[in-house]
């Protein structure tokens, strides 16, 4: 977990490409669809192109910050420890949160469409152990396998859409915008929960190398996410029309349609199969940038002793196991969030902060090289020049 | 790595086997029921849904002494209910095996059921069942839906293949699209709200020899032979039947938008001989307002062919061999024909007041929110203008 | 005085000044030594003229007594001036072998058991000259029966270390071609070469390798397997980060890599590092065939590999969970083969890849006498008997087979892939495609997380080495693959301009 958190800017970039889709064509777009109509895809394309404008100041961060400072450092310093320590403390959550939404997705998924009678805990279970086995030979090891996966993931995905576009039918997705645009506003609030995935770029700065080959890589990588996801939404809007409020699952309903013939069998299940390690991906980025965020708030100063940040990360990730695990066993988590985050006011202050922190980036990277290029050398010592 | 941890890993796996274990409930495929097609009828007097499901039973090597085991390999198990989900669910009740849907591709309404009920509450269930695609096809069949699916088939020992493969599997050589839940259920929503379900007939075969060698009556399997016949259509507005196509309504229904583009026309000139049949089909329907009245266009260019084989014997309607051009009569007589099929397409869709073509769609589509109230007044039709332009080359 | 101090200064002085008794006693030392050793041979030759004689010492069983007469007696005896010193003996000894001269005891030993023979002189008393007659008793060189071909080179490594390396020395021609010999084990000796080109070579990985090797306390070192062990950097001992080959052209295309190889004495098969995974899907042939014909087969080797082990976990899987997925028609055709089958869908698939694994050791092991019945029993009784008596479906035993066969493309993972084709399917009748999905999101992930020497194991697509990928999968022909791979470290990068 500790070593080998190391990632390439290359790395990040597929990474990206392959998570932004898997979390927002799950029940995303039926719930979109019943608070905006089938303008809805306009919403999601909207929050994206906002979260393009965000990643911007983060990549011009990332690109100044030559010495690879972490967030926690660049923060401390430009906002001092205790707001810090609960700006990340609010990130914990917010990532545990998304989990448990992905998560409960996932599990409909399954459940619906698969028919694969379980329960929570099972699933969870498993899942957390493999992401545990996992994530304990680093977050190296997710980012070299989304190398591997990148590409079965992302053409079974293209696949997917490709072959149900046959059967679309244009007019569902007309006329376009006749409730007005306030509706797609609103679509656009009630889903921004979903969205602001430049938070793990801002998250993981510290550990991204290999900036300097080739930067237009983590921009294409967004892109491409936010193209396939709200394909996937248009599809499924021009296939359905006003049947989209039924199911759960956005692009189990869509596959349906990439075969002909009733009697070759649900294939477009496997594609589905090999596409759903993208959402472990996901899944798995979650529950690292949660136990990044714990060491964040918990140990006190960065690069200390690796004894301490091992044990810290365990113990994250196990307290972040037992949540996912048990919260749900008690109280349906997943309208709880939606109440909050979705249809209530969480949204407003999560918007706020992701923009904030997005935008204030660039201008702490600079405040922390400031502090440290007021060192210089003299006569072969480093001296600290003290500020005049 | 210590003693304690390995204790620890073991434990932890063993625990893993065991939430795996009780977790994930396996059903073998022989303890389940798998159900290729469902029958849907009404029974007015008891008022309750009768459901009928044509299962895979697998064939039995030796005489199939037991009960429902043929050769052919059909059962039928039966459920019934006041809803057709409670329907469904009776059938949990009277099967040992675990009914399974997963492999549902037909679901048969009979005719009475189709015209005492709204497909709305039929369909419903399989709607909102992700076990059922929405590409499943659904078509409407004379008599009842669970004799349907008792009869002996030369296609196929199975009657939901064999309606399928008579429906689907036509890749557009059939004379009617097939037509599926999706489809079905879209027209409850839009603006439309029309739709056309194919229709199912079963033609007995009067063949002295068939009676003869016909096994004996069982409970499941009827043993009239006969064919299927799917050349027809039944209308639906707002989920209610309304009216059937006759043949040269279904030819006018394809040539103004269906996809298929298989249609066949009587060579005037020799009306007994050779028959004429589209090749292709060009154009299509617009809708428009012009001085506050919606104009309904159809233009078509249908390139027409005598109907031939290729040289290895297929019928390939885009690949006909083309002969002699056809002279100016035969396709004088094409273009009135194709023309008359639509006209009378269009008429009986504004008898019986179901949108066949999706006008109100593509209107409100264009137009939005302006064009709403118009094309949800009840005299809809009667602002409607229809122009029909066929042209005939080959 | 009493008569040991006596003793003491006489062996004193003559250990200064020389004589009769220091030789004597280095001989009677050796004697002593080899006591055990029935076959120690001691003969004295005294040339024509000679006053003094000269003791020739060796092992039987080690030495050949043909070389030791024309070699050294032959031309001892032809001395006529009398008294030879060892050094102008050593002239004219070495016009026919190699020949040294020893002083140091353990050296001497070293030599004796190596198959040396030792000459002493009687007046002399601290040096012995050195022969090798050394007996040729190894097997011969011929095709190795793993890595096989139609086209290229047939000649394959021994036994005999030295001869391995001649095998290596005869195609890689260049005085930076290095071989540093080293001895392992404490009974056995056994002398290990760590061979590289030294031009090309990252030196850490050299002495990381010698550091390892000579840490190594061990009784005895059989076969290069044995260093393997303890080369390897995954100690869970899945996956191996050590390669091996038995053909010598597949060392030296490893050693113009920037790859060491290891020569163990006594073992056919040179050890080669570091190691990545998808270089057992490599052939020898596909260097030697066109560039589409080895992609064509590397993409075959690995969809068989794909299929042998996904194939049995995916047939119990699809059945138990998601039999949606299965065509209609496939569905009836496994419902009707295995509605007779007593055993559950898990259970049968075991069984069939149990018996089949059974087949395959009983194979290796079986005498060839016997191999043929066997074959059939195999095939006819299990394969054929077993369907018909309705213990197994044919499904599953096609798809036994059919997995079983295609294990091994890949031939030197093949007990690994068994071993995670048996994991694949206790996972996949326990939670179908979920506990697939996820554990082998597990196995990648692991195969991606090793590194074997500074290399990491799932390179060139984990990390994506664009470079290293025109010789991983896909073949570019040869006059494109113009630089070394990246993922092995070197320090010369260009191999072609």
């Amino acid at each position: 977990m500790i070593k080998n958190d190391k990632i390439k800017y290359s790395q990040m970039a597929l990474l990206l490409c392959v998570i932004i889709p898997a979390e927002k064509v799950l029940g995303l777009p039926v719930s979109s669809f019943k608070c905006g109509g089938r303008d809805f895809w306009v919403a999601l394309a909207i929050n994206f192109i906002l979260d393009f404008v965000c990643l911007i100041p983060i990549l011009i961060g990332l690109k100044n910050n030559k010495n690879n400072v972490p967030v926690r450092e660049i923060m401390n310093n430009a906002i001092g420890k205790i707001p810090t320590k609960i700006i990340f403390a609010l990130l914990g959550l917010t990532f545990v949160a998304k989990f448990l939404v992905v998560f409960s997705d996932t599990l409909s998924l399954f459940f619906n469409t698969f028919v694969f009678k379980s329960n929570w805990v099972a699933f969870a279970a498993v899942a957390l152990i493999a992401g545990g086995f996992l994530l304990i030979r680093g977050f190296k090891t997710i980012a070299r396998l989304s190398e591997i996966y990148f590409i079965p993931v992302v053409v079974c995905l293209i696949a997917i859409i490709a072959l149900s576009i046959k059967d679309c039918d244009i007019n569902n997705l007309r006329p376009f915008a006749d409730e007005g645009f306030a509706k797609i506003g609103k679509t656009c609030l009630f889903s921004s929960f979903y969205f602001s995935d430049f938070l793990l770029i801002w998250l993981l700065s510290g550990d991204i190398t290999e900036i300097n080959k080739r930067r237009e890589q983590i921009p294409l990588g967004f892109a491409a996410g936010g193209i396939l996801a709200v394909a996937v939404s248009v599809v499924y809007i021009a296939l359905f029309g006003e049947l989209a409020h039924y199911g759960d699952v956005a692009i189990a309903r869509v596959s349906q349609f990439n075969l002909n013939s009733l009697n070759v069998g649900r294939l477009d299940w496997l594609l589905i199969a090999v596409w759903i390690n993208a959402i472990f991906f996901l899944l798995f980025t979650y529950a690292h940038c949660f136990i990044k965020c714990c060491e964040n708030v918990l140990l006190s100063d960065t690069g200390e002793d690796l004894k301490n940040k091992k044990k810290c990360a365990i113990a994250s990730y196990a307290v972040f196991g037992i949540a996912v695990v048990l919260l749900p066993l008690f109280f349906d988590i997943r309208f709880v969030i939606s109440g909050i985050m979705q249809r209530g006011w969480g949204k407003y202050p999560f918007i706020a902060i992701s923009a904030a922190l997005a935008f204030s980036f660039p201008f702490f990277v600079n405040k922390v090289n400031k502090k440290q290029s007021a060192t210089t050398r003299v006569r072969g010592k480093r001296v600290k020049i003290l500020e005049v | 790595m210590s003693k304690w941890v390995k204790i620890l890993i073991l434990l932890g796996v063993f625990a893993v086997y065991a939430i795996l274990r009780l977790s994930f409930i396996p059903i073998e495929l022989n303890n389940r029921a798998i159900i290729l097609g469902v029958g849907i009828d009404f029974d007015g007097e008891k008022d309750i849904y009768k459901l009928s499901a044509e299962i895979i039973t697998p064939k039995t090597s030796g005489s199939g002494s037991e009960t429902g085991a043929q050769a052919g390999g059909q059962k039928i198990v039966k459920g019934e209910g006041v809803s057709v989900s409670l329907a469904v669910r009776d059938l949990y009740n009277c099967f040992g095996k675990t009914p399974s849907f997963g492999e549902c591709c037909i679901v048969l309404i009979g005719e009475d059921c189709a015209k005492r009920k709204s497909l709305k509450d039929v369909l419903d269930y399989f709607f909102a069942s992700s076990a059922f695609r929405d590409g499943t096809v659904v078509a409407i069949c004379n008599g009842e839906a669970e004799k349907m699916l008792t009869r002996k088939s030369q296609i196929d020992d199975y009657v939901s293949f064999a309606l399928q493969t008579l429906l689907v599997d036509s890749d557009g050589k059939a004379q009617i699209d097939y037509t599926t839940f999706n489809y079905v259920a879209q027209s409850f929503f839009n603006k439309s709200n029309g739709c056309y379900v194919n229709y199912v007939e079963f033609l007995p075969q009067k063949d002295e020899e068939t009676a003869q060698t016909a096994t004996p009556d069982s409970s499941s399997v009827s043993s009239e032979q006969g064919k299927f016949y799917t050349g027809q259509a039944v209308l639906f507005r707002d989920g209610k039947y309304v009216g059937k196509l006759n043949r040269q309504e279904l030819d006018g229904l394809n040539l103004g938008g269906g996809k298929n583009v298989f249609c066949t026309f009587t060579d005037v000139t020799r009306p007994s001989g050779r028959s004429l049949g589209v090749i292709k089909k060009k154009g299509g329907m617009d809708v428009a307002i012009e001085e506050e009245k919606i104009v309904v266009s159809l233009k078509l260019t249908l390139t027409v062919s005598e109907l031939l084989t290729d040289t290895t014997g297929e019928v390939l309607p885009l690949q006909a061999k083309q002969s002699e051009k056809l002279n100016y009569m035969q396709k004088q007589g094409a273009k009135r024909q194709a023309e008359e099929a639509v006209l009378a397409a269009y008429q009986k869709a504004v008898d019986l007041d179901c949108d066949i073509w999706e006008i109100k769609n593509e209107l409100y589509a264009r137009y939005g929110k302006e064009i709403e109230k118009v094309v949800e007044s009840e005299d809809f039709w009667q602002n409607v203008t229809f122009l029909v332009d066929i042209e005939c080359i080959g | 005085m009493k008569k040991g101090v006596f003793d003491r200064i006489s062996s004193f002085l003559k250990g200064i000044f020389g004589g009769q008794g220091k030789s004597l006693s280095t001989v009677k030392r050796l004697t002593n030594d080899f006591s055990a050793q029935s076959d120690l041979k001691k003969r004295r030759l005294v040339p024509d003229g000679g006053t003094s004689g000269y003791l020739l010492i060796y092992l039987d069983s080690m030495a050949d007594g043909k070389l030791i007469a024309n070699n050294l007696v032959k031309p001892l005896l032809e001395q006529t001036t009398g008294d030879v010193s060892l050094d102008n003996l050593q002239q004219a000894v070495s016009i026919n072998a190699e020949t040294l001269l020893i002083e140091d005891y353990d050296e001497m030993i070293k030599k004796l058991i190596n198959g040396y023979c030792l000459l002493f002189d009687e007046k002399k008393d601290n040096v012995c000259l050195c022969c090798d007659v050394r007996v040729n008793t190894g097997r011969s060189i011929t095709e190795p029966p793993t890595g096989g071909v139609s086209k290229g080179p047939r000649e394959g490594f021994v036994e005999d270390a030295k001869t391995n390396l001649t095998l290596l020395k005869k195609r890689l021609k260049h005085p930076s071609f290095v071989a540093d010999n080293m001895t392992v084990g404490r009974y056995t000796q056994t002398s290990v070469y760590v061979c590289y080109i030294g031009e090309i070579i990252d030196k850490k990985t050299v002495k990381r390798v010698k550091s390892i090797l000579s840490q190594i306390d061990i009784d005895g070192v059989v076969d290069s397997s044995y260093l393997a062990r303890f080369l390897d950097t995954d100690k869970s001992g899945f996956f191996k980060t050590v390669g091996s080959t038995e053909k010598p052209d597949i060392a030296v295309s490893k050693l113009l890599e920037g790859r060491v190889c290891i020569i163990a004495d006594g073992s056919p098969m040179v050890l080669t590092l570091p190691y990545m995974f998808l270089e057992d899907l490599h052939s020898p042939e596909d260097y030697y065939l066109s560039a589409r014909t080895a992609t064509t087969s590397r993409f075959l080797r690995l969809f068989s590999v794909g299929l042998a082990v996904f194939i049995p976990s995916l047939y119990v899987a699809l059945q138990v969970f998601n039999y949606q997925i299965l065509p209609s028609k496939f569905l009836i055709t496994i419902l009707t083969s295995t509605q007779a089958i007593p055993f559950k869908p898990f259970e049968e698939m075991l069984l069939v890849l149990v018996l089949f694994d059974i087949l395959r050791e009983a194979n290796f092991r079986m005498p060839q006498f016997a191999g043929i019945s066997l074959s059939v029993v195999g095939a006819v009784v299990l394969g054929d008997a077993a369907v018909k008596a309705g213990l197994l479906g044919a499904p599953a035993v096609v798809i036994g087979a059919l997995s079983g066969i295609g294990l091994y493309a890949m031939p030197d993972n093949t007990l690994l892939f068994s071993f995670l084709r048996l994991v694949f399917l206790i996972v996949g009748s326990l939670a179908g495609l979920f506990g697939l999905c996820l554990v082998g999101l597990c196995v990648v992930g692991y195969v991606v997380s090793l590194d074997s020497y500074g290399s990491p194991y799932g390179a060139p697509f984990a990390p994506d080495v664009k470079n290293d990928q025109q010789d991983a999968i896909v073949k570019l022909p040869l006059e494109k693959l113009v630089r070394r791979p990246k993922a092995v470290r070197n320090i010369n990068e260009v191999r072609q301009k």
